[in-house]
């Protein structure tokens, strides 16, 4: 964390730390790298990188269980993480930072009034409005009024984790906290939410490194990147094939499971769920729920916590109400409703047929 | 409405009150048919077992007559190549099976996708042609109403939002299935209600005619 | 309690098929040449591929090792390596612990980041000056 301000770029800043331009072309690559640019891209960075201001970025964290930061920080490349916070932007960040208590506060508030209007808000964890935000506080102040002034002066937001992205856990039925994502409480600014519970850290590392070189990335319906939301899990499954095939594992530990078939029919929500998993992987790319034979909680997506059950297949209704009951009520209902029609009709029938009687009723029969 | 909020919706409530629809109005109309008053029979009967004729005829009325054979034979081809295709996309595909099991515990082994979406593109084809040929022939059109047209289109949401699902078509599969599921249940909750009863009443009507005139020593 | 009979093994993703390395050789192929006409460079940045382990494997096998291997010690470790056709180089970049954090094939005479910078250079002057002077002193 740094104090120096204004407009440095990151070469001005490894020339004063007494680096060379290699290390400047060194940053330039390992962005590159991580961003997985396009060629027309990668020949800009070391443009961009010498000549725009690097930006401040400051963190903060509500409604949340830090699980996002640990992605971020106990990545497998924790270096990038540094990079960013240290070399490609100045930062603070509340659970990193070694001041506590009110020399904390002094210095989010004057790297916020440094950058005013300037710096990317990056905000962890759902903002809870219940009881006038009573619910969560820091440094005696709700979380809402807390965002609603950081926001004012952010140039852009980035919501990191599917609680700031869509409210995630603490939005849950019944919502007790009254809790919102980030969307609901800032309006005018643009909003890059990185879903998931928690994201991929490359993938949070991304997108702040891209927001901060390129400015905003395209975006899908649910702000969140194009580059790393674009497809779904389904798609980019390797147990695809098995689905096609009609192969699937019908428990944890069948004959389908130990062959590592499709896991659709133990829950899967692969194919509504839009994330980078089987692309980039975790854990410095060793595997992703569904490679450790779990299938897919769909955490990348709004409301996954009331989607009717993590382990109910896709296709199947979540049906809150009494199966047997509501059967059995139609069923009586029927009954009812059809002997009701079969008198009426009799009824009918004696009253048209009873000046000749013992005439054949003429009774309709349906058509096949 | 977003996709993941109308999958929700569909899964949810709408279904529960699909199959609910579903129950009432085929008891509703089971009980009211097989409640009426039988008509007297005041022939002697020719044949003393008249139901062994009704069973016959269940079968029987399945394929054309042969003093017509040549005039329908084709749209009974086109008829059943949809009815078989329907089936084997609803009954075969595990998805479905699933939601089978979910409401009866009866489960079976399902098909390759591939073969899904080739019996539920034959499905649909046939259904466009026979759309067409109610539409082209004066007799049909004539004892068309909108119950036949609702019908039709009812059958055919769910099997062109189901193959769009299936290749991945528009761009929010959220919303593809969404729909898809929604189009199931508004068939499952219209299904006792118009002609699409057919599913059940076929057996019916078709039994009882077979057994009327078997007992009057008819050759049907 | 550990039972081994239990363990259920776990099926990896399989490795996808080797066409990336190919694909790169006939990139690298057609820069180079186009190098020799016009002297224009290319650098085709490794980390945005898909490459299976095969696909690696194989460029090594391919592209071979040339004349010239370089060390750079800077903010990161960055090794430079000529292949075996001269104007071809692959540029790896490496965190202080050891983990990769970009690779590059570059086709040019000198990849960019070996050269010295004019910036580089005057401030050495300046700091040689001072230096020399503080001795004089």
């Amino acid at each position: 964390m740094k104090e120096e301000t204004g407009d440095e770029t990151v070469l001005d800043v490894l020339e004063r730390r007494g680096l060379t331009r290699r290390a400047f072309l060194q940053v330039c690559a390992a962005v590159t790298s991580a961003l997985a640019l396009s060629p027309a891209e990668a020949a800009r960075i070391t443009q961009v990188l010498a000549s725009k201001p690097r930006p401040t970025v400051i963190y903060l964290s509500y409604q949340e269980c830090t699980g996002c930061l640990e992605s971020l920080t106990r990545s497998f490349s924790p270096g990038i993480a540094s990079l960013i916070f240290n070399d490609i932007s100045l930062a603070f960040n509340d659970t990193l930072q070694a001041a506590a208590g009110e020399a904390a506060e002094e210095a989010k508030d004057s790297a916020m009034k440094k950058a005013w209007g300037k710096y990317v808000l990056i905000v962890d964890g759902a903002v809870p409005l219940a009881e006038n935000g009573a619910y969560c506080t820091v440094a005696g102040r709700s979380a809402v009024s807390d965002l609603r002034h950081a926001a004012s002066g952010a140039a852009a937001v980035v919501a990191v984790g599917t609680c700031a992205s869509f409210g995630g856990l603490p939005y849950a039925a019944p919502n007790p906290t009254g809790a919102v994502p980030v969307s609901e409480i800032v309006r005018d600014r643009p909003i890059i939410n990185v879903s998931g519970c928690p994201p991929i850290a490359e993938v949070i590392t991304g997108v702040i490194i891209y927001y901060t070189t390129f400015g905003l990335p395209a975006l899908d319906r649910l702000h969140r990147p194009m580059s790393f939301y674009g497809n779904s899990i389904h798609d980019r499954c390797y147990r695809r094939p098995f689905y096609d095939r009609g192969m699937f594992a019908k428990t944890f530990d069948d004959e389908g499971a130990r062959q590592g078939w499709c896991l659709y029919e133990l829950g899967c929500k692969g194919p509504v769920t839009h994330n980078a998993c089987p692309t980039m992987k975790w854990n410095g790319g060793t595997s992703y729920p569904i490679e450790s034979g779990h299938p897919c909680l769909g955490c990348s997506e709004p409301d996954f916590w009331d989607k009717g059950g993590f382990y109910r297949p896709l296709s199947v209704p979540t049906g809150h109400w009494s199966r047997a009951g509501v059967m059995g009520a139609a069923a009586a209902a029927g009954v009812v409703a059809g002997l009701g029609a079969a008198v009426a009709a009799r009824v009918r029938q004696d009253r048209t047929h009873k000046p000749d009687a013992g005439g054949d009723t003429n009774q309709k029969t349906p058509k096949s | 409405m977003s996709g993941a909020s109308l999958l929700t919706f569909a899964r949810g409530p709408a279904f529960e009150v699909a199959l609910a629809m579903l129950i009432f109005g085929m008891v509703w109309r089971l009980v009211g048919i097989l409640a009426l008053r039988r008509s007297r029979d005041y022939s002697e009967g020719r044949k003393t077992a008249g139901w062994v004729s009704g069973l016959r005829v269940i079968f029987s009325r399945s394929w054309p007559q042969a003093e017509f054979r040549e005039r329908v034979l084709h749209w009974d081809i086109v008829s059943y190549l949809f009815h078989l295709g329907y089936a084997v996309a609803i009954l075969g595909y595990l998805p479905h099976i699933l939601l089978i099991r979910n409401l009866t515990g009866l489960r079976w082994p399902g098909l390759p996708g591939g073969a899904i979406a080739f019996a539920a593109g034959i499905a649909a084809a046939s259904l466009l042609a026979l759309l067409g040929h109610r539409l082209t022939s004066p007799v049909l059109r004539k004892l068309s109403n909108f119950d036949d047209y609702f019908s039709w289109f009812i059958a055919f949401v769910p099997l062109i939002t189901g193959l769009m699902a299936y290749y991945n078509i528009g761009d929010s599969y959220q919303m593809v299935l969404g729909l898809h599921i929604l189009s199931g249940d508004i068939l499952f909750a219209w299904l006792p209600f118009g002609k699409l009863m057919h599913v059940i009443l076929f057996a019916f009507s078709r039994g009882k005619t077979g057994a009327v005139y078997g007992r009057r020593g008819a050759a049907i | 309690m550990s039972r081994p009979d239990r363990v259920i093994p776990i099926h990896p993703a399989p490795a996808p098929p080797s066409v990336v390395a190919d694909a790169l050789m006939r990139e690298i192929a057609a820069a180079l040449s186009r190098y020799a006409q016009d002297g224009q460079p290319h650098v085709i940045d490794l980390s945005a591929m898909p490459l299976s382990e095969d696909d690696t494997q194989r460029l090594d096998e391919q592209l071979g090792t040339g004349e010239v291997a370089i060390e750079i010690r800077s903010l990161l470790y960055t090794r430079v390596e000529e292949t075996r056709y001269a104007g071809v180089w692959r540029v790896r970049h490496e965190d202080p612990d050891g983990s990769m954090r970009g690779e590059q094939i570059e086709i040019t005479d000198i990849p960019e980041i070996v050269r010295a910078s004019a910036a580089d250079i005057g401030r050495s002057v300046q700091r040689l000056c001072a230096d020399r002077a503080e001795e004089d002193a």
